[in-house]
């Protein structure tokens, strides 16, 4: 029964989908030889707030260094290959205003 | 969030303003004989000198993941550590988060609903704020800068367990004015009177406090109401009917109030009677991120009761009340 309430309710996006978060995760460990445990987030926010955008996915090395990057869309619509080509091509970052 | 299958380990954050007694009641954790071997976090370290205690240094950093909102603030350096810590899963039962005293639990607390391999394998035990019965009113009472928070304000609201430290400094009328303060703020937390934060562990560590069960089920006073309607300060608002909740109508009412109030939301917490489920379901969110998960089973002679509770600033009960009841079913 785990999960009745959805994050964000009747605003989201849906559900987050737990796999493909997790795939997400394994591929900036790859891309980064990160250690299989290192700490990184896929986290995907639907916020109301003036300056935010109504739903956006942060995925985030926790480093040290931190690196962001943002994606203006669900976690569940970034595919792998946009993943991998926003890693190599910001490798610094990224926020999702300078991200088209 | 706790059950008794549940192998996650507990986290316990210990938070309170400077000088209440934080590292008073931490060295005590730590020293007595409880059978458990607990990590210990600390911003700073402190005087811990207790072979084989698992001591961790974190420097706090905010992780603010969308433009300064609060509601999508995390700890940075508590997710690193703790990413670390599991890897030593084998030398420890329980870890032990302490706050400097002017630290926001947002952040700490919103740590445990972000990441699925962080709440795989931890589960956010209890928020204690540790309060200094003699000074806390004068915290409570100090008017901020335009949008500045009062740290004391949020540690009392976002409390699961209050310890109220020093009660042997205050006479017992300064007491039941600081009880009563503590109570129209957070509505739902045991208050436990301590001296020299000598306090029963069996009230702290492991409780599943945070999950509301067994607070919402034994505790008289959740219904105790303040007296504000429409109240700029932090109070608590809590509801309690009977009834069938609908699940779509849950959704989109608490998606919508949470994505659009959340930051005015600090803590809502509640057990819903699903209709056509035959377990409590229990609901807990911090700001705008929330979570859920199956309760104990409804006993067959029990009436089906569903009870939330909202503790926060400018909280409006009757748009609260008038919420909830829209999402149940029509009476039979």
């Amino acid at each position: 029964m785990s999960g009745f309430v959805i994050p964000g309710g009747a605003a989201s996006p849906g559900r987050v989908p737990v796999e493909h978060v997790r795939r997400l995760k394994l591929i900036v460990r790859s891309v980064w030889q990160l250690d299989e445990d290192a700490p990184v987030m896929v986290q995907q926010l639907a916020c109301s707030e003036p300056d935010c955008p109504p739903v956006e996915t942060i995925v985030a090395d926790l480093g040290p260094p931190r690196r962001t990057w943002k994606f203006a869309k669900p976690a569940a619509e970034i595919g792998d290959e946009e993943l991998v080509t926003a890693l190599n091509d910001h490798p610094g970052g990224i926020d999702h205003d300078d991200h088209d | 969030m706790t059950t008794t299958t549940d192998q996650r380990v507990p986290v316990t954050v210990i938070t309170g303003f400077l000088g209440a007694g934080k590292t008073t009641l931490v060295n005590r954790i730590l020293r007595e004989e409880h059978g458990k071997r607990i990590a210990v976090i600390e911003n700073e370290f402190g005087e811990v000198g207790i072979d084989d205690a698992l001591v961790l240094d974190a420097e706090e950093e905010i992780f603010e993941m969308n433009n300064g909102c609060i509601c999508c603030t995390v700890r940075g350096d508590l997710i690193r550590i703790l990413s670390a810590l599991m890897r030593r899963r084998d030398r420890f039962d329980q870890i032990l988060i302490e706050t400097t005293g002017l630290a926001d639990p947002a952040p700490v607390a919103q740590t445990f609903f972000v990441d699925d391999e962080i709440r795989d394998q931890l589960r956010l035990d209890a928020i204690v704020t540790v309060i200094d019965a003699a000074h806390v009113l004068d915290h409570l009472n100090e008017v901020k800068p335009e949008g500045v928070e009062n740290e004391a304000v949020e540690q009392v609201a976002f409390a699961d367990r209050m310890i109220l430290n020093k009660v042997d400094l205050v006479s017992p009328e300064r007491l039941a004015d600081v009880e009563g303060r503590l109570r129209a703020i957070n509505v739902a937390a045991d208050i436990v009177r301590t001296e020299n934060a000598n306090v029963d562990l069996d009230r702290i560590l492991d409780v599943g406090a945070f999950d509301l069960q067994r607070v919402l089920a034994e505790d008289p006073a959740f219904l105790e109401q303040s007296d504000h309607q429409h109240d700029q300060s932090v109070t608590s608002v809590s509801i309690q009917v009977d009834g069938e909740v609908v699940v779509d109508r849950l959704n989109a009412w608490l998606g919508e109030l949470l994505s659009t109030k959340g930051v005015d939301i600090f803590r809502s917490k509640g057990i819903l009677a699903i209709a056509g489920e035959g377990n409590q379901y229990v609901f807990q969110g911090v700001h705008m991120l929330f979570d859920g998960t199956e309760g104990r089973p409804w006993r067959s002679d029990e009436t089906r009761t569903n009870k939330m509770v909202f503790i926060g600033r400018n909280l409006d009960r009757r748009e609260l009340e008038t919420g909830f009841l829209a999402c149940l079913e029509p009476a039979k």
